[in-house]
């Protein structure tokens, strides 16, 4: 008994240094979030000059924030662009994962491949044609013009090849002999058992989405149109940055990637091991 | 899992919902850019800064609207930065689809020519505008003017104001009236002995952007550059500049910040200074520290030589882009309010938004004569536009601020040197006008 408890004592002992380690590193991944926090409960003066503590400025840069910038506008904004993009592109990526895995096709690697390419091309490159093809489409300023571009996206396609390769053939002849129809198989089979993929992929889709800032300023010129990373750019614009008002915008900003990934965690990092239940 | 699901449902449910109440709301009054779809009294602008040049363009719409079209309307669309109008201009330019400009872009001066060279499709020139152009100081004209024809109306003055804490001057032996005319010598000796009095430094600057040696060779009348080629190594007044920002730094004159917000938020609301220079749009930057109010006053800028300096940084123009659809309504907007001088624009806008006139006469208003609190009752805004109508014209480039960036660097290397000689500067400014010579050839 006094052994193992000598034992567990000395375990522990050795545990210290990481202990330390991951303390030290937790703080520092932690300190940013918390500082953006109380910064936005502080005056502008006080989060300049390094105060690190809340303050009582709360309600006032929010009063601030709401007079400077469409908050709900924008906030409903990003909702929508996000959540219409992650739905669109969940449903045509895991399509095309499916066909790509489970139908056997002698051209499919071949075109797989050539998929993967366009992963190569740096987006930057592709900005101009495609404000271009998005302008004379007359879709500047709309949902449309913001989430086509990113409808289908090689990394997720590629995500949902790999994982379908755990999806149990087995399944899809036994619905055969049922009689579903291929439509029927993706939708009653491949979707729930597939959904943790699902969730990794809407997390990574939704986020990306959310925090997207490039494209949108390219495809939206229209104040009423604009994502809350745009308004967070806004607002700090000019010569003098309000502090206080710019951590509550980006506060709220930052909830909702948050609350998506708080809630699908769990299933995010099944997904990205590509487990399949 | 049954909770997270709950969970997730009502996140779902609760961004659904927010949908429709916000995104499908009417608001056929917020502004777009989309100039197809205005209305026959309405433009569309971009500009940048809630707190600046955006109360100005409201007290431009407004005098407007009250002296001259009613029914007239400006949608500011607001933009991150002026880099986004930089941006969005280029964009445009590249794709050569200008759908996505608006009528007028409010733009930074140091960049219109270089855009101009660029993209000549972008922009639409003010020759048939009625506008008095002997209002503005020449110095500022010069920027958007190409072979004599004006294509921008000045909005902000970027006139350099030399700003001083006259209760740590005071506090080291001296007073304001020491500095006015001063030579850099004599500025050095005194930023040494308010260091030592106060700990404070009596000059600072954004080592990111260092735009010192830009106003301070500017404010003896020369340029960095020469028929369109960088002459820093050949300007013996500029090397001796470059000398003095290394020397101030060496000695705790001169506190070069990191970074932008270094410079303004720990170096100047943070107190760290007596003394700021830069382009007078920095004065809603100092009022910031509010404890300090009463304790500065503003002047001109030492020279080499003696004798006051003036000299300006930054500022921005209206300009008509390629995509308006009503250049001639544009064109009598512009001619009407920032291009008359017109006292309800620009008093309004001073009121509003701190902007300061380029305007000769719109300067003379009772606005701009009164005193303001922060600077010790001086009338700094009539000051600020008297010292711009003096700030000489010199030689502008497209590559205004890459020279900066390299001039920048070889500051910072000539610091970490040691003791600065004439050769030894010489040399850091002959690598710096290679490396610009060496971008600019392409």
């Amino acid at each position: 008994m006094t052994k193992k408890k000598k034992n567990r004592s000395m375990v522990q002992r050795r545990l210290i240094p990481s202990y330390i380690f991951l303390i030290i590193w937790s703080f520092i991944s932690v300190f940013p979030l918390f500082w953006m926090i109380t910064a936005a409960t502080n005056t502008t003066v006080d989060v300049a000059r390094g105060k690190v503590w809340f303050g009582t400025y709360a309600v006032e840069n929010f009063k601030n924030l709401l007079a400077a910038q469409p908050l709900w506008k924008s906030m409903g904004n990003s909702f929508l662009y996000s959540i219409a993009q992650t739905l669109l592109c969940l449903f045509i990526c895991s399509l095309a994962g499916f066909g790509f895995e489970l139908y056997a096709d002698k051209a499919k690697d071949r075109l797989f491949a050539f998929l993967l390419l366009a992963m190569m091309i740096p987006g930057v490159a592709t900005m101009i044609p495609l404000f271009t093809m998005i302008s004379k489409m007359g879709l500047l300023n709309s949902v449309w013009g913001f989430i086509l571009p990113q409808v289908a996206t090689p990394f997720m396609i590629m995500m949902f090849r790999n994982n379908s390769r755990n999806f149990p053939p087995a399944i899809m002849e036994a619905a055969r002999i049922d009689g579903q129809t291929e439509v029927g198989i993706f939708f009653k089979q491949y979707m729930p058992i597939m959904r943790s993929t699902y969730a990794a992929a809407a997390v990574i889709t939704f986020m990306n989405a959310w925090n997207a800032y490039l494209w949108p300023k390219v495809v939206i010129t229209d104040n009423r149109a604009q994502t809350m990373p745009m308004l967070i750019a806004n607002l700090a614009s000019g010569y003098t940055i309000d502090y206080g008002m710019l951590m509550m915008g980006v506060l709220f900003c930052s909830i909702p990637t948050m609350v998506v990934f708080f809630v699908l965690q769990k299933q995010f990092a099944e997904g990205i091991t590509g487990s399949v239940k | 899992m049954k909770r997270r699901l709950i969970a997730l449902l009502t996140a779902g449910v609760l961004s659904v919902s927010m949908i429709p109440m916000n995104v499908f709301a009417d608001d056929a009054d917020a502004p777009t850019a989309d100039v197809s779809s205005e209305d026959e009294n309405t433009l569309s602008v971009y500009a940048w800064d809630a707190n600046f040049n955006i109360p100005a363009l409201e007290a431009a719409e407004a005098d407007y609207q009250k002296n001259v079209n009613p029914d007239f309307k400006l949608d500011i669309i607001t933009q991150s930065g002026s880099s986004d109008v930089e941006n969005a201009v280029t964009l445009a330019g590249q794709s050569s689809d200008y759908s996505n400009l608006p009528d007028i872009v409010l733009f930074q001066d140091h960049y219109f020519q270089q855009f101009y060279v660029s993209y000549p499709d972008a922009w639409l020139d003010l020759a048939d505008a009625d506008i008095d152009w002997d209002d503005f100081g020449a110095e500022k004209l010069s920027y958007s003017t190409i072979d004599d024809v004006h294509f921008g109306v000045p909005v902000d003055n970027g006139t350099a104001i030399m700003a001083y804490r006259t209760d740590l001057l005071e506090e080291a032996g001296y007073s304001i009236d020491d500095m006015v005319g001063c030579t850099w010598d004599q500025f050095i000796e005194i930023g040494e002995a308010v260091y030592e009095k106060t700990g404070k430094y009596l000059l600072c600057m954004d080592g990111s952007g260092n735009d010192l040696p830009y106003m301070m060779l500017q404010a003896e009348g020369e340029s960095q550059f020469t028929d369109g080629e960088p002459t820093f190594a050949t300007n013996e007044k500029y090397i001796a500049i470059i000398k003095d920002i290394v020397e101030m730094i060496q000695k705790n004159v001169l506190y070069l910040g990191n970074d932008w917000s270094d410079y303004t938020d720990q170096a100047i609301i943070g107190d760290m200074v007596a003394g700021v220079l830069n382009g007078n749009w920095i004065i809603p930057t100092m009022e910031q520290a509010t404890e300090n109010s009463g304790k500065w006053e503003i002047t001109s800028l030492p020279t080499l030589e003696g004798g006051e300096g003036y000299a300006s940084n930054g500022g921005s123009s209206l300009y008509i882009t390629g995509n308006c659809s009503k250049p001639e309504l544009a064109a009598d907007f512009l001619a009407k309010t920032f291009g008359a001088g017109s006292t309800e624009t620009y008093d309004a806008a001073l009121k509003n938004g701190g902007v300061i006139t380029c305007s000769i006469s719109a300067g003379e208003s009772d606005v701009y004569q009164e005193g303001v609190d922060f600077f010790n009752g001086q009338p700094i805004y009539a000051d600020i536009v008297e010292m711009g109508a003096n700030v000489p014209v010199i030689e502008q480039s497209d590559y205004h601020y890459q020279a900066r960036q390299y001039v920048g660097t070889a500051i910072q290397n000539l610091v970490a040197a040691g003791e600065p000689t004439d050769e030894s500067v010489a040399a850091a400014l002959q690598d710096a006008q290679d490396q610009l010579s060496f971008e600019m050839a392409g």
